[in-house]
């Protein structure tokens, strides 16, 4: 498929999957209701549902979506891994030591919030202070510092839920498994979306040549070590800004870049862009069937993120070869 | 004019390298000047790789200078050396998902100056490049899915298409076949017909006898010889050089060095 083709096809998924996000739920909506009560005229339940509760969650899920997923492209871009993901830093480790931990002392939702930020604030500064050696072109470093970090917040991650008792418990797994039911801060998220990935998708083609390897990158004249610094702290600041809307999301960052990749796009001009959209509209599909399949018990959406993910993913490798 | 043409592009003086502990090199002093093609020989892991890519800024020295155009690499920004110096690495070790274009489109990245994209001249340059190493029915293959010979080529069309007046290039002819070898060391000698300067890591003493009018032997204990491939590319030195005995054949003018068993 064409990158253009491919794009435009995204761009008309994403109507599709407001509406569709926008219609179900424990109240389920006709589209021509949902049409009336976006013009908002008068004041029923259908419209006070659509604007305190279902507009606002549909947009957190998308911006979410989308922060996760240029995050796992610029992170795979900078480790030149294929695996790496949003949380292989340990920054979403340290963020849901922070949250847990608020949770067993029985914080508020601000407080744990908070915890939370300052958790993913000390891993990004411990990995990137131990683990990077500006001048040194081997990010291996950089990347087992990560991982070591995250295995032993996963220990402290296990501690806290084993002190934890009955509701604090469950609380804590919806965090870990994702939740966009208590999002916070939607226009700064959507302003660093917006910001973040129109940088990235202008300086594309620095990104396409790191991908090649760093000596190429820096022999074709790329200045590789502030390109490493920048693109850290950029996925950083995408990382923390989804964990704080719904917690650490899993499968999104990992695979919305593959699945570009695998439809045949892989130029980082069309790559980021792509990813933006279909992760934005696969995490509003994924978070309306969390709202829906128990309505009106909500499931955490990282459940739907894997089950709906994972055999399209396997269908598309299959495939390919 | 002359004076000019004549000028050193690539000089190191008094250079010291040094990896792992281990050195390399000590003191060297090398000219390179424009026409000229140098031939860097010597036995596995004694250092040519790290040399070539301490020539090409990527490594970084323990002493002494490497000069471009008579100032230090160090002082030149990377985008600005990357439209003179071309650097062909041996090992990559990096993913690349696109098609062979976009890779051998790459080697246009020093001279980009849309934030958009590449101009139809760099699409032409690197159309040639594809050209030149025959990869032109290969084009539209994703790389990841070329044969190790066909990733070398690519490579090496990606080089090409940078246009540099000197390049670095290390074991250029690894994993090609015979006729791709032959095919390639001519591209390589039109370049220096046209003023290029280059310098190439071989294995095959054939093939720096045939290309190279200079040659760099590094031996294992540090020190380094360097002078035309005439004097230098003999049985004595290259005994030594690699420490085993050889037999040598003469073939038409042209001789083989074959590692007696």
């Amino acid at each position: 498929m064409s990158p253009r083709a491919l794009f435009s096809l995204l761009l008309c998924t994403v109507p599709l999957s407001f509406g569709f996000g926008l219609m179900n739920g424990s109240l389920p909506l006709a589209p021509i209701e949902v049409w009336y009560a976006l013009l908002g005229n008068n004041e029923d339940t259908a419209t006070e549902v659509l604007w305190q509760l279902r507009l606002p969650r549909v947009l957190a899920a998308f911006v979410c979506g989308g922060l996760l997923a240029l995050s796992g492209v610029l992170l795979q871009a900078l480790l030149r891994n294929p695996l790496a993901d949003p949380y292989i830093l340990g920054i979403s480790g340290g963020a849901a030591v922070g949250a847990l931990a608020a949770m067993l002392l029985g914080a508020g939702l601000a407080t744990t919030q908070l915890s939370s930020f300052t958790g993913a604030l000390l891993a990004i500064v411990a990995v990137f202070g131990l683990g990077f050696r500006h001048g040194e072109r081997n990010i291996y470093r950089l990347l087992l510092t990560g991982v070591v970090l995250s295995a032993g917040c996963g220990a402290l991650i296990s501690l806290l839920l084993t002190l934890a008792q009955g509701e604090q418990v469950k609380g804590m797994l919806f965090w870990l498994m994702g939740d966009l039911s208590h999002s916070q801060g939607l226009p700064f998220a959507w302003f660093v979306l917006l910001a973040v990935g129109l940088c990235a998708t202008v300086l594309s083609g620095g990104l396409d040549v790191l991908a090649g390897g760093l000596d190429k990158a820096a022999a074709l004249g790329v200045a590789v070590g502030q390109w490493q610094v920048g693109l850290y702290f950029a996925a950083a600041v995408l990382t923390v800004m989804a964990l704080q809307l719904g917690g650490s999301i899993g499968f999104v960052g990992l695979m919305m870049p593959h699945a570009i990749r695998l439809l045949g796009v892989s130029a980082h001009r069309w790559l980021i862009p792509s990813s933006i959209l279909l992760g934005g509209s696969f995490l509003v599909l994924a978070d309306t069937l969390a709202r829906m399949v128990w309505s009106p018990l909500q499931l955490p959406v990282g459940i739907f993120t894997a089950l709906l993910g994972v055999p399209v993913l396997l269908w598309l490798l299959s495939r390919r070869s | 004019m002359q004076q000019a043409f004549n000028n050193p592009v690539l000089e190191t003086h008094k250079l010291t390298v040094a990896i792992g502990g281990k050195v390399i090199c000590r003191e060297l002093d090398l000219t390179i000047r424009p026409g000229e093609c140098w031939g860097v020989l010597g036995q596995n892991g004694v250092g040519k790789t790290t040399l070539l890519r301490t020539m090409a800024g990527l490594h970084m020295l323990q002493s002494g200078m490497v000069n471009w155009n008579g100032v230090a690499l160090a002082a030149h920004t990377r985008r600005n050396l990357a439209q003179h110096l071309g650097v062909l690495l041996q090992n990559e070790g990096g993913e690349f998902w696109g098609s062979v274009q976009e890779y051998v489109l790459l080697g246009r990245f020093p001279y980009r100056t849309s934030l958009f994209g590449y101009n139809a001249q760099d699409e032409a340059l690197a159309q040639q490049a594809l050209a030149q190493m025959e990869l032109e029915g290969l084009a539209q293959r994703p790389y990841n899915t070329l044969s190790g010979g066909e990733q070398q080529r690519a490579a090496i069309a990606q080089a090409l298409a940078q246009q540099a007046q000197c390049y670095l290039l290390d074991e250029p002819l690894q994993h090609l076949d015979l006729r791709h070898q032959a095919q390639t060391m001519q591209v390589f000698s039109q370049l220096k017909e046209q003023g290029c300067a280059l310098m190439m890591v071989l294995h095959d003493t054939l093939w720096a006898q045939r290309c190279c009018d200079h040659v760099l032997l590094l031996f294992a204990d540090g020190h380094a010889l360097h002078g035309t491939a005439q004097e230098l590319l003999t049985r004595a030195h290259l005994e030594a050089l690699y420490q085993c005995p050889l037999r040598e054949l003469s073939l038409e003018g042209e001789r083989w060095f074959v590692a007696g068993v």
